[in-house]
C-alpha cells in the first residue's frame, strides 16, 4: 500500500522573533513552541498581550478590510501578497480566539 | 453600438435557481432587479426545443404541457453530479425528458432532446449556460450595454464539482464569472444593506433559504459592513419541487383509486397535473384549502380533488422536520445559543409556507421572523452587490463592504487504512491555507499517492473524491522517516490547490483541483462555447429566416396562381408542365432541405424561381404582371432582365 501516514513529528517551529535586535537571546527560559506561536499571532494582528476578545475582533475586521483579496484585485503582485497576509491574519484570529476562550 | 458603450460593461449578479432565476445589477448607487421581456422579475429556469426554434424562460415553461419530452428544467439538480448518483437516479423517474450517461468513466449525465428531427445531447452545464444567456440578455436589454462579467450564486452546500460546473456554465454563456457566491450569504448582504444604519454593534443573523430545489442555512456575524459567515449547513436536494411531487403522488393515487387507470405513463397528463399541484401549493400559503382540477386528464376522465392545508402539511411534514436539522447543526457549528440570533431572515419561495414558518418560529421560541426582504429577489440582490464589490464599480458604501465566506465541506486526504485526514475544516474562512506533515507507510517507499477528498465522514469511501496526484522520487528510507508536507490552499473562489513536498529532497508535486475529475476540460468548454455561439446566432437570425421563408411561400403561391390564370392559348402545354415541375421541385426543396436553410438560401431560391419565370415567360409576361409583381417598379426591372435574353 502506497498510502500516507500521519507524521509523528510535531510541526516545524516559528522563527526566532523573540530574540532582540542584536540577535541576543532574551533573558530567562525560552518560551514553549505553542507560546511562541501565540506571541506571533498577537504580533500579526498588532495587538498587545492584554487585548480582550472585543479588541481581537475589532483588529481582525480592520485588517481584513485592508488585506482581503477582494480589496486588492487591482494588480497581481499585490494580490499575492494580500492573499498571503490575509491567510496569516485569519490563522491568527482563529488561534487567538481559541486561546482567549481557554484563558477565560 | 457606440464605441463608448463598448468600453463600459456592467457586472451583474445572477441567482441561478433550480426552478426560477433572477438577475440584478448595481447601478446609480442602488440595486435594480431586472424584469425580463415578459415583464417578470424572475425567469423560469426552462429551456425547450420546438420544431422551429429554441425557447428560453417563460416561453419554454408556457408550452411545457404540449412538448414535455423536449422541455428541460431542473438542470441544477444534475449539474456537477454523476449519472449513477442515487439522487440523479431518483430524479430521473420524475422527469419527462430523457437523461443518459455519457458512457465515459466520469459517468456524466447528458440530457437528450429531439430538435429538427435529430437527437441532440446536452451537458447540464450547457442547459444552465442557456439560462444564464437568457439572464444576460435580459440585463443587456435593460442596460443597453454589453454584460461580460457576473457573480453567480450557488447553494452553500454545493460541493466542489457542482461549483466548478456552475462556473463552466457561466463561461459557456460568455460570462467571466467573477465569483461563485453562496446563496444565503448573498441574501445576508441584501438584508445587511437594508439594516446598515444600526451595524455598529456585532449582530448575528440566521438565513433560512428554501427555494425550489435546494435548502441552505447560514449563520452570519455582521459588524460595520463586514459580513462574516460563521457556519453553513443544508441539504442540496430539498425544496418546493419535492413538495410538488408529494402532492402529485397524492393526486395520482387518488386518480387510480377513482378510475382504476394509471396516468403516470402519460407524460402530458402528469405535466398538466404537476402544474396544477404547484399552483395549489402556492395558494395553500394564503388559503386553507384549494381544489385541484384538470379536465380530461387521462383517458377522457376529468380529475378533481380538494386539498386542505392540513393535508398538504401532513404530506410534507417529514421534509419540513428534516429542514430543522441543518438549523440546529448551524447553531452548533457557530457556537451560538438560539437567543444570540438577533434576526431570522427568510429567503426563497418555499419559506412562504406557513408550516415552515411555524416550525422555525417554534425552534427559536416564538421569535418573529424577518420578512422585510423579498424572498424571491434577495439572492440576486446580494449577488449584484457582490459583483459591484469585486469589480470595483460600486459606491463608497459598497466598496467598504466585505464578505468573509466559508468552505462548506471539510477537505482532506486519504491516509493509511482509507481514513480521511482533514486539513481544512468545514466552515473555515476562505481564503485559507493549511499544512500538515505526513510520512511513509512502508520501508523504502519511494512514492506516495495523494488522494484529495471533501466531506465529513471518517472514511474516504463515504466522502467525495476530488482528485489525485503522486509525489515521486522520495529518498529511500525506513517507514516513518521521510517528512512530507501536504499543503491545502483554497482561494476566495473556492478553488483548491493541493501540494506535497518532501522535506529532504525538496521534490514538489501539486494539483489544482479545479482542473480535475468530472469537470469539463478546456476543450469541452471551447466546443460548447462555439455551439452556444451558433445557437445565439440561430436565435438572432431565426426571425430573419422565418420572414424569408414566409416570403418564399407567398411567392410560390403567386407563381402557382400566375400559371393557373393563363389559359392554353397563352401558355403551351409543355411550358406549363415545365413550370409546374419547377414549382413542385421548389416545394420539395422547401419541405426537406428548407428545414435547415437560412435566410440566404430562401432568398437565393426565390431569385432562382424569379429567373426561371423571367426567361420562360417573357412572351406572356404581361399576363403575369398583376399576379407576380407587387408594383410597377419590380415589373419594369423584371422586363429589363427579360430583354437581355
Amino acid at each position: 500500500m502506497r498510502a500516507l501516514m500521519k507524521s509523528w513529528d510535531p510541526q516545524s517551529e516559528t522563527p526566532d522573533f523573540w530574540k532582540s535586535q542584536e540577535g541576543k537571546e532574551a533573558i530567562g527560559p525560552k518560551p514553549s513552541a505553542a507560546l511562541q506561536r501565540i506571541a506571533r499571532h498577537f504580533q500579526t494582528l498588532g495587538l498587545p498581550a492584554t487585548a480582550s476578545p472585543d479588541d481581537l475582533k475589532r483588529a481582525y475586521r480592520k485588517l481584513v478590510l485592508q488585506y482581503h483579496p477582494d480589496k486588492n484585485q487591482a494588480d497581481e503582485a499585490n494580490l499575492r501578497l494580500a492573499n498571503q497576509k490575509f491567510r496569516e491574519i485569519s490563522e491568527a484570529y482563529e488561534a487567538l480566539g481559541e486561546f482567549m476562550k481557554i484563558e477565560n | 453600438m457606440q464605441p463608448a458603450s463598448e468600453e463600459k460593461s456592467y457586472a451583474v449578479g445572477i441567482d441561478l435557481g433550480t426552478t426560477y432565476s433572477c438577475v440584478g445589477v448595481y447601478k446609480d448607487g442602488e440595486v435594480q432587479i431586472i424584469a425580463n421581456d415578459q415583464g417578470n422579475r424572475t425567469t423560469p429556469s426552462y429551456v425547450a426545443w420546438t420544431e422551429q426554434e429554441r425557447l428560453l424562460g417563460d416561453a419554454a415553461k408556457n408550452q411545457v404541457a404540449s412538448n414535455p419530452t423536449n422541455t428541460v428544467f431542473d438542470a441544477k439538480r444534475l449539474i456537477g453530479r454523476r449519472f449513477d448518483d442515487p439522487i440523479v437516479q431518483a430524479d430521473l423517474k420524475l422527469w419527462p425528458f430523457k437523461v443518459v450517461s455519457d458512457g465515459t468513466k466520469d459517468d456524466k449525465p447528458l440530457i437528450e432532446i429531439f430538435y429538427q428531427g435529430v437527437a441532440k445531447k446536452f451537458h447540464p452545464e450547457e442547459i444552465s449556460s442557456m439560462i444564464l444567456t437568457k439572464m444576460k440578455q435580459t440585463a443587456e436589454a435593460y442596460l443597453g450595454h454589453r454584460v461580460r462579467e457576473a457573480v453567480i450564486t450557488v447553494p452553500a452546500y454545493f460541493n466542489d464539482a457542482q461549483r466548478q460546473a456552475t462556473k463552466d456554465a457561466g463561461e459557456i454563456a460568455g460570462l467571466r464569472v467573477l465569483r461563485i457566491v453562496n446563496e444565503p450569504t448573498a441574501a445576508a448582504i441584501a438584508y445587511g444593506l437594508d439594516k446598515s444604519t444600526s451595524a455598529q454593534k456585532e449582530t448575528h443573523i440566521l438565513v433560512f433559504d428554501m427555494g425550489g430545489g435546494t435548502f441552505d442555512v447560514s449563520v452570519l456575524a455582521i459588524q460595520e459592513s463586514v459580513f462574516e459567515v460563521k457556519a453553513t449547513a443544508g441539504d442540496p436536494h430539498l425544496g418546493g419541487e419535492d413538495f410538488d411531487n408529494r402532492i402529485l403522488s397524492h393526486c395520482i393515487a387518488d386518480f387510480r383509486r377513482k378510475y382504476q387507470s394509471d396516468p403516470t405513463r402519460n407524460q402530458r397528463a402528469v405535466r398538466r397535473l404537476r402544474t396544477q399541484c404547484e399552483r395549489a401549493k402556492r395558494l395553500l400559503s394564503t388559503q386553507t384549502s384549494v381544489t385541484i382540477e384538470v379536465d380530461s386528464l387521462h383517458e377522457g376522465n376529468d380529475f378533481s380533488i380538494r386539498l386542505s392545508r392540513a393535508k398538504f402539511e401532513e404530506l410534507c411534514l417529514d421534509y419540513f422536520k428534516k429542514a430543522m436539522e441543518p438549523v440546529e447543526q448551524c447553531l452548533k457549528d457557530s457556537n451560538l445559543p438560539q437567543k444570540a440570533i438577533s434576526d431570522i431572515v427568510m429567503v426563497g419561495g418555499s419559506t412562504r409556507i406557513p408550516k415552515v414558518q411555524e416550525l422555525i418560529k417554534a425552534f427559536f421560541h416564538g421569535k418573529e421572523l424577518c420578512k422585510s426582504i423579498n424572498p424571491d429577489e434577495a439572492v440576486a440582490y446580494g449577488a449584484a452587490v457582490q459583483a459591484a464589490i469585486v469589480s470595483g464599480h460600486g459606491s463608497e458604501e459598497v466598496q467598504n463592504m466585505l464578505l468573509l465566506d466559508v468552505a462548506p465541506l471539510s477537505l482532506g486526504i486519504e491516509t493509511a487504512g482509507g481514513m480521511m485526514q482533514v486539513l481544512i475544516e468545514r466552515n473555515s474562512t476562505v481564503s485559507t491555507s493549511k499544512s500538515q506533515d505526513f510520512t511513509t507507510f512502508e520501508d523504502y517507499q519511494d512514492h506516495v499517492d495523494i488522494s484529495v477528498y471533501e466531506g465529513e465522514r471518517a472514511m474516504v469511501k463515504d466522502n467525495n473524491f476530488l482528485g489525485k496526484f503522486t509525489l515521486k522520487d522520495i529518498p529511500k528510507s525506513l517507514r516513518g522517516v521521510p517528512k512530507i508536507q501536504v499543503t491545502f490552499t483554497i482561494d476566495t473562489n473556492g478553488i483548491l490547490q493541493v501540494s506535497a513536498e518532501d522535506a529532504k529532497s525538496n521534490k514538489k508535486s501539486e494539483i489544482q483541483i479545479a482542473n480535475e475529475k468530472g469537470r469539463l476540460t478546456q476543450n469541452d468548454i471551447q466546443k460548447m462555447l462555439q455551439e452556444a455561439e451558433k445557437y445565439k446566432g440561430e436565435d438572432e437570425i431565426s426571425k430573419g429566416d422565418m420572414l424569408a421563408k414566409e416570403e418564399l411561400k407567398v411567392y410560390f403561391q403567386r407563381f402557382d396562381k400566375g400559371i393557373q390564370d393563363l389559359d392554353a392559348s397563352k401558355l403551351q402545354e409543355q411550358d406549363r408542365e415545365r413550370l409546374e415541375k419547377k414549382l413542385a421541385d421548389a416545394y420539395h426543396w422547401l419541405e426537406h432541405d428548407g428545414l435547415k436553410a437560412g435566410k440566404p438560401e430562401f432568398e437565393a431560391k426565390q431569385k432562382e424561381l424569379q429567373a426561371v419565370m423571367n426567361t420562360e415567360t417573357w412572351t406572356f409576361a404581361g399576363h403575369l404582371h398583376s399576379a407576380l409583381y407587387r408594383n410597377d417598379w419590380e415589373w419594369r426591372a423584371a422586363l429589363l432582365v427579360c430583354r437581355e435574353f
